[in-house]
């Protein structure tokens, strides 16, 4: 026996029709997680500058703060060895005040930086990688129409037309 | 001959002063504090529910192929074109199990990212906040009761 050589022309279309949305889809569906992915990423860092604005406020209001207790501490009446104590300690509090928001402001510096090395090539690659993917399931996405179409009316062609009356 | 003592009334206020600025430190940093909690926690609660929408896309995929490729497997098709179309439909699978992977690599180094290095800068960064306002804090209460100290050792020797 030989084996019949045919297509159902509908379903033909139906498959290719369905690849090609599939395909289309999960591109699409793709990019928008991107963007999702790239909004948290701009939403923190725009969360870390002002994190940052407000530590650079927080280095003026203590230093101010600072300035103050010095000029304060100046201006009384008071002699004596403990004073002399009073005076280096309050130094050592000023220099230990600057050293720590100073090391708060070197923290969101190298957390921001951190943010851009760390994101932005997996954001790229990622872009990169569903974009040559979109394009290619678009590429056979299109050939699979091609050949379907052209089977299709090869089909067509060849079963019903060209009858010669016997 | 020098003259050793202090202005007593100056000393109350440069001690209440000390106390004052100890609290404005703990508000100031506490401020921050919050900032800082609250910028990691909206953070990696967003990009954990971005995750999990990856991976759901992901598992959408795999169901929409092997829907496909049944439906695929299905259709009525013979003859030596039906091969060339099988080429076709597995290009096709390939490409998207592509992009599939990609979204599970992306999802998986994004949360590396989220869950290592970031998390751990934001903790140091957290605690020198946490440290910075504490020493600050209590240095200033410190020089508040130690001023204190001085003017009523020098109220009792004058004045008791």
């Amino acid at each position: 026996m030989s084996e019949l050589t045919g297509a159902d022309l509908a379903q033909l279309d139906e498959l290719a029709g369905q690849f090609t949305t599939a395909g289309n889809e999960i591109a699409v569906k793709g990019e928008t997680l991107r963007t999702k992915i790239q909004t948290a990423i701009d939403a923190f860092n725009t969360s870390l500058s002002t994190l940052q604005t407000n530590t650079t406020n927080l280095t003026d209001q203590m230093n101010t703060e600072m300035s103050g207790l010095r000029d304060q501490g100046a201006s009384v009446g008071w002699t004596g060895n403990n004073r002399g104590g009073f005076d280096s300690d309050l130094n050592a509090f000023g220099t230990a005040v600057t050293t720590g928001t100073g090391q708060i402001n070197t923290d969101i510096t190298a957390i921001k930086s951190q943010v851009d090395t760390g994101f932005t090539p997996i954001m790229t690659e990622f872009g990169t990688a569903l974009k040559a993917g979109a394009d290619d399931v678009n590429t056979a996405a299109i050939d699979m129409n091609t050949a379907v179409t052209n089977q299709r009316t090869n089909l067509d062609q060849a079963a019903n037309t060209g009858w010669t009356n016997a | 001959m020098t003259m050793i003592g202090g202005d007593l009334g100056a000393m109350s206020a440069l001690s209440s002063r000390f106390s004052t600025a100890g609290a404005n430190f703990q508000t100031q940093t506490t401020g921050i504090a919050r900032g800082v909690d609250t910028a990691l926690e909206e953070f990696t609660s967003q990009m954990r529910t971005l995750d999990s929408e990856a991976r759901g896309l992901a598992e959408e995929i795999n169901a929409e192929m092997t829907r496909l490729n049944s439906k695929a497997a299905a259709t009525t098709w013979t003859g030596a074109n039906r091969i060339k179309m099988d080429g076709i439909v597995a290009s096709l699978d390939d490409e998207i199990v592509a992009i599939r992977t990609a979204i599970d690599n992306f999802a998986t180094e994004a949360s590396a990212v989220v869950n290592g290095a970031l998390t751990s800068t934001m903790t140091g960064l957290r605690t020198n906040v946490d440290t910075t306002g504490t020493n600050a804090t209590t240095i200033s209460d410190n020089f508040s009761t130690s001023v204190e100290s001085q003017r009523a050792a020098f109220d009792q020797v004058m004045n008791g």
